[in-house]
């Protein structure tokens, strides 16, 4: 297991740039959905101050 | 999306564990499994946008537009990710963080065509037109995408030439070949699938003002 | 043919009338130069390899500096709208204005930046390659500029304009570079003056029809 972290030496330079892809693709994924939400409750917001006028 | 997960699984741990040590690089070679598949996407998301862009100048077709302004910045996350996992994999095997060969500073530019498209895109109040200049911003920069390409045979670089092309075959072992090609898939399914959640509430925006969205708005309210 | 030197005759006067305008880029080009021996030290030895580089990034920032004027009064006034309607093709329009922009910002640009390069002593090989890359760059700096002035005139934030050209001018100043690189070693320089010359003729017949298109875009 500890030879698997290690990479034969190379261990921080792998799992750094595993990390950082690691990150983006989680930020991706999450970003677009919280993005939705947002949208969401913004147009309805807008959509009952038309209602109310 | 579920395909997408099964697909990372499987090329990781074909990637990880099971492919041979590369008789010259050791274990560090391993970062091509994210490395070569961000390039790719990053230039197959930068022709998506592209294609669309012509769709939208020539027919005018939205669907075009939400589709090009929602993948800018994916396109843009994989040239980062590309030039990131690349720089991180230089620095063992080149012994520098980065040089300024032909391939490098193309996709660099790159990243910089995805980031002066996207803020184009972003300084329009209408975003029809917006969709319109980014379109030609997008044509106007396709040009990089063979320089890119054919970098490394145009000017010696240190980066290494392709290893993986159409007609022949590759000149990469058989058990590295395959997690390559899976992760490549699994690159893919993501993209799409991330994609067409972006292109969601893109379309919410674009069409605020029709009847359908109206209901879905009232439809949502009521139920929460 | 008449309608294309009349634009470039107008536009000519218009840049005249304030003629303390037209020194602007020079002034800004020689300062910026200035800056960088005061910046770095002006030890001889550390600024002669820079110099190359430092005479052309310069010339670059100080022509997308003046840039913006091309459009940007013509658009407000609404000059360029009466021009679509007019007989005469955009694309036309486009060429004469951007012609008349390289006059203007491009030639003062080439005969002050060789009167500096004599001045930090550059080679006579190198000057002399420094003279044709900036000819044959400087138009496509004010071709592939207009593609970008056109996407942003009027748009607040001064910033984007230069954000959108400096990706497109980075191979222009790849070339430019690879050229004086070679001419100071004293080596052929036909190869990258070549390349320079295809990027020409390439924004020459390209760019100005991408301006047109954008320039309808933003008008409409």
């Amino acid at each position: 297991m500890s030879d698997f972290l290690n990479m034969g030496g190379y261990g921080p330079y792998v799992w750094s740039a595993y990390g950082v892809w690691l990150l983006v693709m989680v930020i991706n994924y999450v970003q677009p959905r919280w993005r939705e939400k947002k949208v969401f409750s913004e147009l309805a917001r807008r959509y009952k101050l038309k209602q109310q006028s | 999306m579920w395909f997408a997960l099964l697909c990372f699984v499987t090329g990781l741990y074909g990637g990880l564990v099971m492919a041979p040590a590369d008789y010259q690089q050791g274990d560090s070679f391993r970062i091509i499994y994210i490395h070569v598949p961000s390039a790719w996407m990053s230039l197959f998301v930068y022709m998506v946008i592209a294609v669309n862009s012509a769709i939208v100048l020539i027919w005018r077709v939205k669907i075009s537009e939400v589709i090009a302004r929602s993948s800018a910045a994916l396109g843009a996350s994989f040239t980062f990710l590309a030039l990131a996992t690349g720089s991180i994999w230089g620095k063992p095997m080149w012994g520098t963080w980065w040089v300024w060969d032909a391939r490098l500073t193309s996709e660099l530019i790159l990243l910089f065509l995805y980031l002066g498209y996207i803020a184009l895109q972003s300084a329009f109040e209408d975003r029809r037109v917006a969709a319109r200049a980014g379109a030609i911003l997008a044509l106007v920069g396709v040009v990089n995408i063979p320089i890119i390409k054919y970098s490394v045979e145009w000017w010696s670089t240190l980066h290494q030439p392709a290893t993986i092309s159409k007609i022949g075959t590759p000149s990469i072992h058989i058990d590295m070949l395959i997690p390559l090609l899976l992760m490549t898939i699994a690159f893919m399914c993501y993209f799409f699938s991330v994609l067409l959640v972006r292109c969601r509430s893109e379309i919410l925006e674009y069409e605020s003002n029709t009847a359908w969205v109206k209901d879905l708005l009232t439809n949502k309210g009521s139920a929460a | 043919m008449y309608t294309f030197f009349t634009i470039v005759r107008r536009d000519l006067l218009i840049a005249f009338r304030n003629r303390y305008e037209l020194i602007n880029p020079l002034m800004f080009f020689i300062m910026v130069i200035v800056l960088f021996p005061l910046a770095i030290g002006s030890d001889r030895q550390m600024l002669q390899p820079l110099t190359a580089g430092m005479i052309w990034v310069t010339a670059l920032l100080a022509s997308t500096l003046s840039l913006e004027a091309i459009f940007r009064s013509d658009f407000e006034d609404g000059s360029i709208e009466q021009f679509t309607l007019a007989n005469y093709p955009l694309v036309g329009l486009v060429l004469a204005k951007v012609f008349a922009h390289w006059l203007i910002t491009g030639v003062p640009l080439i005969l002050v930046a060789l009167l500096v390069g004599g001045f930090l002593a550059l080679n006579d090989a190198a000057l002399f390659c420094l003279l044709l890359t900036l000819l044959l760059g400087t138009p496509i700096l004010s071709l592939i500029g207009a593609i970008a002035v056109a996407l942003t005139i009027g748009l607040r934030g001064g910033m984007l304009l230069s954000l959108l050209i400096l990706p497109l001018y980075m191979p222009v100043l790849i070339f430019a570079m690879l050229a004086m690189n070679n001419a100071s070693d004293g080596l052929s320089i036909a190869a990258e003056l070549y390349f320079l010359a295809g990027i020409l003729v390439l924004a020459l017949t390209l760019s100005p029809i991408a301006t047109a298109a954008a320039l309808r875009i933003r008008l409409s």
